[in-house]
């Protein structure tokens, strides 16, 4: 290797040290304020705001933690979340599926879903919220995770479809028809071919939907009353924004039962997450 | 051809009955939860509706609830706020997304790893994002304070959300600091598409870093900048949460964004007419500045 070389590759990997440098502050800029929420949930009380600041705590304690499941009614919250993800979920990726089959493939419908789509994708909760709850609380599902998982769908199942018409075009079509060739029923097609094909992309679009509906708060907090229904969004705001003083112990605790499973959850999808933010913002 | 390509033949469609047996749960659906809402809204802007007094619309008052909108300084100043909100926060998000994605251009170690912490903001619920910024905003003795103190950027604790313009400073900085992932994520997707035959012709012909941004990256990253506008701007008039949980709008007006203004008319006063018209008219405005980006991108194409 003559020295002009050796001195562009010591530059180059100079260049990718600063860089990776850069990478890992600004992931640690990214992370602090999560990190101090996390270690805020174990620190006793009277040492949440100290001078300097513990990022580390001194003593830990888990009596926060057991106070939400106790007092706090945490357990119900956690329920109703979990509840309701599911059901929007399994109802914006199971009719949308269908849905986006027929008008990718077969063809039909795309004149009276797009009209509807483009009105959803401009009307914001709040401009729809006034009627969703009239119609929520005068059908008697006022306070009640059906009630919620239905308004959750009134985002969640027009994106769905959005996105699953991209995944479907994008399948090779080759498949079905030899299939029908072979003399499938199409009922057959669509379970035994098409759907394992697009499985990634359903499993993208499941993953985008139970995320957004564990973390809604908008529609949560005006068609809920009480942990009947409450998400954990609402308890935590209740916590965050109380009537009395801030319990910072209880707050941070209750924020972190919040992130967790999403942490989890993401960091083992992480692939069908960034597709999917990406392909749903770029086709969106 | 017609015979061999069922699937792909449109007209006289045998499956007919097959593909509206598939798509008829979605549309009635979606026609209750979606298209039946935005009519009855509109619908609403009629009447006079107090929700707390009457069960039913009081009043057909034809265009009052309008008329009142064109003089009521409350929402042309949450539309202010909302412009100056998404005005300030923005470009930051846009800055901060480009230099962040040049600078995960490229195979480093644990790439992965860093990309799930930077994305993880993005993740999280709006209420937590509130909780975890009132916690760095405490004063006395808060995280955030202690820090810029060490770094000696103030001397005494700033109360951050105290002030008008601070808690306008605080809610972007929650925001951009879930949000600015999202920049990335896509100019991420745009640098993915400049292949490394152009970067080696254009280093081949001379070209130093500069040039190289200017001629080669930021054309191809202009679709994936309209990308991100449209849907941050639309993000913007949706705000709410951060706006609930973290200042309640104020102090005063400072942090009354459009949505949060919204709620507070329907569901704090229960006037259910004026509160659809405030909705009816978000719609319109979020309609408006849609349709602009959208002709600004259709223009920036044609003059390629």
């Amino acid at each position: 290797m003559n020295s002009k070389g050796a001195s562009a590759f010591s530059q180059k990997k100079t260049m990718a040290t600063v860089a990776l440098v850069l990478a890992v502050l600004l992931m640690m800029v990214e992370f602090l304020p999560i990190w101090w929420m996390f270690v805020t949930s174990f620190k006793q009380d009277g040492q949440f705001f100290t001078d300097p600041p513990q990022w580390f705590p001194s003593s830990i304690t888990f009596s926060h933690y057991a106070e939400l499941f106790t007092n706090l009614r945490f357990t119900e919250f956690m329920r109703n979340s979990f509840v309701v993800a599911v059901i929007t979920t399994l109802g914006s990726v199971g009719l949308g599926a269908f849905g986006a089959y027929a008008i990718a493939r077969l063809g039909v419908g795309e004149n009276l879903f797009m009209p509807m789509l483009f009105i959803q994708r401009m009307a914001p909760a709040a401009a729809i919220v006034i009627p969703i709850f009239l119609m929520i609380t005068g059908s008697g599902l006022g306070d009640t995770v059906w009630g919620i998982a239905l308004a959750h769908l009134s985002f969640s199942l027009p994106t769905s479809v959005w996105l699953l018409v991209g995944f479907f075009r994008e399948l090779p079509v080759e498949l079905e028809e030899a299939a029908l060739i072979d003399g499938c029923t199409r009922w057959q097609a669509l379970w035994k071919i098409v759907l394992p094909l697009a499985a990634p992309g359903l499993a993208a679009v499941a993953i985008l939907t139970a995320i957004g509906s564990w973390n809604e708060f908008f529609f949560a907090v005006i068609l809920s009353s009480t942990p009947n229904s409450q998400t954990l969004p609402v308890a935590l705001s209740n916590l965050v924004v109380p009537i009395l003083e801030i319990k910072w112990g209880a707050m941070a605790a209750g924020g972190v039962l919040t992130v967790l499973p999403v942490f989890i959850f993401s960091l083992f999808v992480q692939k069908h997450l960034v597709s999917g933010l990406t392909s749903g913002a770029v086709k969106g | 051809m017609t015979d061999s390509h069922p699937i792909k033949r449109k007209k006289s469609n045998p499956n007919a009955i097959f593909a509206w047996t598939l798509l008829t749960p979605t549309l009635l659906l979606l026609a209750v939860i979606s298209l039946y809402p935005v009519l009855r809204v509109i619908w609403l802007t009629f009447f006079r509706w107090n929700y707390i007094t009457s069960p039913e619309p009081q009043a057909f008052i034809w265009f009052r609830n309008w008329v009142r909108l064109f003089e009521d300084e409350a929402f042309f100043g949450a539309m202010r706020t909302t412009l100056i909100f998404l005005g300030i926060a923005l470009p930051i998000e846009l800055l901060l997304g480009l230099g962040l994605a040049l600078l995960l251009n490229r195979t480093m170690q644990a790439r992965g790893f860093i990309r799930a912490i930077l994305l993880l903001p993005m993740m999280l619920s709006p209420v937590v994002i509130a909780l975890v910024w009132k916690m760095m905003y405490a004063s006395p003795f808060g995280p955030l304070n202690a820090i810029l103190k060490s770094m000696g950027l103030i001397q005494e604790d700033v109360l951050w959300l105290a002030s008008p313009q601070l808690a306008m400073v605080s809610i972007v900085i929650a925001t951009v600091w879930q949000w600015y992932p999202f920049s990335f994520l896509i100019f991420t997707a745009g640098l993915q598409t400049i292949s490394a035959e152009e970067y080696e012709a254009a280093a081949m012909d001379g070209a130093n870093n500069w040039a190289i941004f200017r001629h080669i990256i930021l054309p191809h990253l202009a679709p994936f900048t309209l990308i991100i506008m449209l849907s941050r701007i639309m993000d913007g008039f949706k705000t709410f949460a951060i706006v609930y949980n973290l200042t309640g709008g104020g102090p005063g007006d400072a942090t009354n964004l459009i949505s949060f203004h919204v709620y507070r008319t329907a569901f704090s006063s229960f006037n259910l007419g004026y509160g659809s018209t405030l909705a009816v008219a978000l719609m319109l405005v979020m309609l408006v500045c849609a349709a602009a980006v959208l002709w600004l991108s259709q223009r920036a194409k044609g003059a390629k």
